[in-house]
């Protein structure tokens, strides 16, 4: 008798872990069983107790004051329900390039995937994030990982871990890394490694702008894939790649600004509308292109939440910004 | 325009009364859809939603199942998203099997949780850890056990012993 329940609870928490090993009829078939069940509910609620206990509380002001401003269209599930609609709006101004000769563009659409994919092939653990999303995750070790929009991070979990902790990075990606005085933790991205052994950083490798990897805490060694090059930078110095291979470290003013997009923020201190716009296309997804390309470079600082429609971004730089912009289905324009 | 234009006088619920609703559950709410999703700012949104149908659906409603129903959207909302993230729709179909959707009394749920509660922190190691690392940072069996150093059915045995402590705390009630 014993020995019956607990095989039901080897199945429950089977199912719990991988319920793709289970069909439909398979599952409902397990949980008709009243203890199933029950055994289940409590999994799950013990999981909202511990999410209690350690994610930290929303700021119920703050998402208040979000909700009243709110426009319909900032809905998750409405807006990936709406992807087919906006794919085919997308082939539809793709095939139609009639206005986008003029200017220079600097930022493009895309037509890709709206949804964060993750998944694991011999080993290989890959996690890709469209535009528009972001993702936290943690890895083996304990670290935790937000993902910025267009990025992607794969590592081995056969091999992290053993020697050393390393991952591969494209895009943007916060680290929280898990101490461990026997692992180095390993970013690769471009032609850098950042090694750490417990610390928090950014790493930023678009390639709309050079590559810049920021420490928060701790400390941190920036090593070239050549081994040529290696700089050991302090918590509020970054090190950034110029000319492709020649490192520097530059102190940051402020380190806010850095990881504002891992709290849902849009924030820039004195940067180029350039770099501004760049950052909004591939939140939003949208064309960039700059009538007169001497207004990539004059400076704003603005600040925005990235919860907020485009329409309401494009009103909110207008009001800072001497360039008009404008926003043509999916292009966003700077006048002259 | 914001959310509040189509605010009529005779609505029983007044934006008042909807902002204390709104301030009292939010938090419940959005660790309760951590059941389902761990993705904060998913979360955010889709409580936000979740209100907004609320509001829009005000006269609709009464005052007595409204928090059963505030679970209840939040429930769909989120199973439905895993739906729509092609990797996780299984997890929607088990999710959509087994949280509880039947009007329950969320002040005895509250109760529950609280036990939980009482009997994770006065748990001994590692089934405390192995426990976190299985159900709060979605560690598989296998990856812990190798942690460990013991097998995934040595994992299941400590996740099995806290089943057990739950059930003989809550007795065998819902």
């Amino acid at each position: 008798m014993k020995q019956e329940s607990e095989d039901k609870l080897n199945r429950v928490l089977e199912a719990l872990e991988n319920p793709s090993s289970f069909t439909k009829k398979e599952l409902e078939e397990l949980f008709s069983d009243e203890d199933c069940l029950n055994s289940a509910r409590d999994i799950l609620r013990a999981r909202e107790v511990l999410a209690r206990q350690n994610m930290k509380a929303p700021d119920v002001e703050k998402e208040w004051n979000k909700f009243k401003n709110r426009n319909k269209r900032n809905s998750v599930v409405s807006v990936i329900a709406g992807l087919a609609a906006a794919c085919i709006l997308l082939l539809f101004i793709l095939n139609f390039p009639a206005r986008q000769d003029k200017g220079l563009k600097v930022f493009e659409s895309l037509n890709v995937s709206q949804n964060i994919e993750q998944d694991t092939v011999n080993g290989i653990v890959s996690v890709v994030v469209p535009r528009g999303m972001q993702k936290e995750l943690s890895l083996p070790d304990g670290t935790i990982v937000k993902l910025n929009a267009d990025s992607r991070l794969a590592y081995d979990i056969t091999q992290f871990g053993k020697t050393e902790r390393k991952v591969i990075l494209e895009g943007e990606g916060l680290f929280d890394v898990s101490k461990d005085s026997l692992h180095m933790f390993v970013v690769q991205s471009g032609g850098l490694e950042t090694c750490v052994l417990g610390t928090v950083f950014n790493v930023r490798n678009y390639n709309t702008e050079k590559m810049k990897i920021t420490l928060l805490s701790g400390s941190l060694k920036v090593v070239s894939s050549s081994e040529e090059e290696s700089i050991y930078i302090k918590p509020g110095e970054q090190a950034v790649l110029i000319n492709d291979n020649e490192l520097c470290s530059v102190k940051v003013s402020q380190t806010d600004n850095i990881s504002s997009w891992s709290e849902g923020a849009f924030y820039f201190d004195n940067q180029t509308l350039s770099e501004i716009l760049c950052e909004i296309g591939r939140w939003y997804n949208v064309n960039v292109i700059f009538e007169d390309k001497n207004s990539m470079n004059s400076c704003l600082h603005f600040k925005a939440l990235r919860s907020e429609s485009l329409g309401s971004i494009v009103d909110l730089l207008n009001s800072v910004s001497k360039k008009t912009i404008t926003l043509k289905e999916k292009t966003l324009f700077v006048g002259k | 325009m914001g959310i509040f234009h189509i605010h009529k006088k005779e609505d029983w619920l007044s934006k008042e009364q909807f902002e204390t609703i709104y301030k009292t559950y939010y938090h419940r709410l959005y660790y309760y859809s951590f059941q389902i999703i761990k993705e904060e700012e998913t979360s955010k949104d889709i409580i936000n939603d979740v209100f907004e149908k609320i509001w829009s659906q005000r006269n609709k409603l009464s005052e007595d199942t409204l928090s059963s129903y505030l679970y209840m959207i939040v429930r769909n909302k989120c199973i439905d998203y895993l739906r729509h993230k092609n990797v996780e729709q299984q997890y929607a179909e088990l999710y959509d099997i087994i949280v509880s959707d039947d009007s329950e009394d969320y002040e005895l749920y509250e109760d529950r949780l609280l036990l939980i509660e009482k009997i994770i922190a006065g748990l001994g190691e590692p089934t405390k850890s192995i426990f976190t690392k299985c159900y709060f940072d979605n560690k598989k069996y296998v990856e812990v056990a190798q942690e460990y150093g013991i097998s995934s059915s040595g994992v299941k045995k400590h996740i099995m012993k806290v089943l057990g402590l739950i059930r003989k705390e809550c007795g065998i009630r819902k």
